[in-house]
């Protein structure tokens, strides 16, 4: 691809893909409808910049299409890595829909209130839940520690303190040992696998895609991977009871573990 | 922009696209698997294909083997098809997958006691919709409120309970605010008020409102909260094995949605697990409704 013209052409001319792609993976990290407008000039920008350098590099080995969305992933995770570092909504988030990655990015990744959080989907229209309602689908989302510090003022620190018990300190020790332990035994049970089998349970389980998004990436026929994801997990389950644990939910178990 | 030196973006695009030979594939594959962040772009990038990308439409195979048959082979054919659904419809029935089953029956003859189903009437799957999203309810979801309000307003009757007038208006304002629904929101309205109400009446109605918000959503919504009240009253009948199957992939046809696929086969699961895991049952349907009944 070659001529500033036919490089400009070409971005105008698939910019209906890029605005797609950009708000597809923007509700994938849980971007509320006005932050999207503003991380889809960005995207555009980068794919502006520099002559157009994204689309001078592209070598025609895919088409153009499939191209872009893949640059707009890439571009969306750097965004996000600038701005919060390496958090991604939970795979348990994902698998509870749009409403539930919503709420945790809200809350979790940018520390709202869940009233705040609750009164802001309701006024985009994305919910009509109450704010008892929200708390109860929070509850179901693990909780995670932040990636990077954050800044917490000394009144937040000096409440927190007074609810910290030493009791408590030592049951979270506990909890958090335990699921390192677990983290660490079905990744060695994950490793076990083949690579594509590695892929296709982490892409599942860990990325909440669906098996038809799965099949359609890998090249591979919908119908028997089905029995195969059936088959890998019957592998870990027997990997995890061999290693002493007996784990009530396999699938919840390995969200723990993303 | 974050590239691996090895793996860049036309890469991915060549392994989505299935352009790749196998060993190049298995070389980018190996390098997904060691970097989260390749491997969290192509999760991205394959979440937002298949999301801009439309249902393929399934073909319907063209059976020409008639065509080489002779006119008598073709009349012998056809007596026999005539002959196998007129003698044995029992049996054309268990070989024709069914659906999603019409509840009307099923419901009004659920033993249930009065504190089980106002447990279940009591807690409501959605957030509260009465003026404040009806209009904004995509279709697909309110034929999923539709048939659950429905579901509810049967159990009432069925009950003699007076708050089935309720019930009827809930689904009349369900109805209005749906394009044509006047004429539906109408006829449960009137249910409403009707002091004897003929169950001719009740069919009418429900005819109605499955012409207007989608008869395979109503009856899935439908379903799904004469499921609510099944599990509640612990009925092996209502939630069978193989009604769960139909359900499940009613729902998956209805929501691509991975979290909806997710929770479907989740429900199937739980459902044909011994011994029967009633609470289980009624968390995987009630989350089966929330997704199907929330967008």
């Amino acid at each position: 691809m070659s001529g500033r013209s036919d490089l400009e052409a070409t971005f105008l001319q698939n910019l209906p893909v890029i605005d797609r792609a950009t708000a597809q993976v923007a509700r994938r990290h849980g971007f509320m409808p006005d932050d999207t407008a503003e991380l889809t000039s960005w995207v555009k920008l980068r794919i502006i910049e520099d002559d157009y350098a994204a689309l001078r590099k592209f070598r025609g080995e895919s088409s153009i299409s499939t191209y872009l969305t893949v640059v707009v992933a890439m571009l969306v995770r750097d965004y996000c890595a600038q701005k919060w570092g390496r958090w991604r909504p939970s795979a348990c988030a994902r698998r509870l829909g749009e409403v539930a990655t919503r709420l945790e990015t809200l809350v979790r990744r940018n520390g709202l209130p869940l009233q705040q959080a609750g009164e802001l989907l309701r006024t985009a229209g994305l919910t009509t839940s109450s704010d008892l309602q929200l708390s109860e689908l929070l509850a179901r989302m693990p909780t995670r520690r932040p990636l990077r510090p954050v800044e917490v003022d000394s009144e937040k620190l000096m409440y927190v303190a007074t609810l910290n018990s030493a009791d408590s300190a030592l049951v979270r020790t506990e909890i958090d040992e335990h699921r390192e332990q677990y983290r660490q035994i079905v990744e060695e049970a994950i490793n076990k696998l083949s690579i594509e089998d590695r892929l296709i349970v982490r892409l599942r389980f860990w990325e909440g895609l669906s098996v038809a998004d799965i099949a359609r990436g890998l090249k591979l026929e919908q119908k028997p991977l089905y029995r195969r994801l059936d088959r890998l997990l019957a592998e870990l389950h027997s990997a995890l009871t061999k290693a002493g644990i007996r784990p009530g939910n396999l699938e919840e178990l390995l969200d723990e573990s993303a | 922009m974050t590239t691996n030196p090895d793996v860049d973006a036309e890469r991915l695009a060549a392994l989505i696209e299935g352009r790749l030979p196998p060993d190049e594939r298995e070389r980018v594959l190996a390098a997904i698997d060691k970097s989260s962040g390749l491997r969290d772009a192509y999760a991205d990038a394959l979440a937002a294909l298949g999301a801009m990308t439309p249902p393929a439409v399934r073909e319907v195979p063209r059976w020409n083997f008639l065509a080489s048959l002779t006119p008598l082979q073709k009349l012998e054919v056809a007596a026999a098809a005539v002959v196998l659904i007129a003698i044995s419809p029992t049996v054309f029935r268990q070989l024709v997958p069914r659906g999603v089953p019409d509840t009307h029956d099923a419901i009004a003859s659920l033993i249930i006691s009065d504190g089980a189903a106002n447990s279940v009437l009591n807690q409501p799957v959605w957030g509260v919709t009465r003026g404040d999203g009806e209009n904004t309810l995509a279709p697909g979801a309110r034929g999923i409120r539709v048939g659950a309000a429905i579901a509810s307003y049967e159990l009432r009757r069925s009950m003699g309970d007076s708050l089935s007038a309720a019930g009827a208006l809930e689904v009349a304002s369900l109805l209005e605010s749906a394009p044509g629904g006047a004429i539906a929101a109408n006829a449960w309205r009137a249910l409403s008020s009707a002091s004897d109400i003929a169950g001719s009446s009740v069919s009418e109605a429900r005819r109605l409102a499955e012409r207007v918000a989608g008869t395979e959503r109503v009856r899935l919504g439908a379903w799904l909260q004469g499921a609510r009240f099944a599990s509640a009253a612990s009925d092996t009948v209502f939630i069978s094995d193989r009604t769960a199957r139909s359900v499940a992939k009613a729902a998956i046809a209805m929501d691509e949605r991975a979290e909806t696929e997710f929770a479907a086969h989740q429900f199937e699961k739980i459902v044909s697990a011994r011994p029967r895991d009633w609470a289980g049952t009624t968390t995987a349907v009630e989350e089966l409704l929330r997704l199907l009944g929330a967008r």
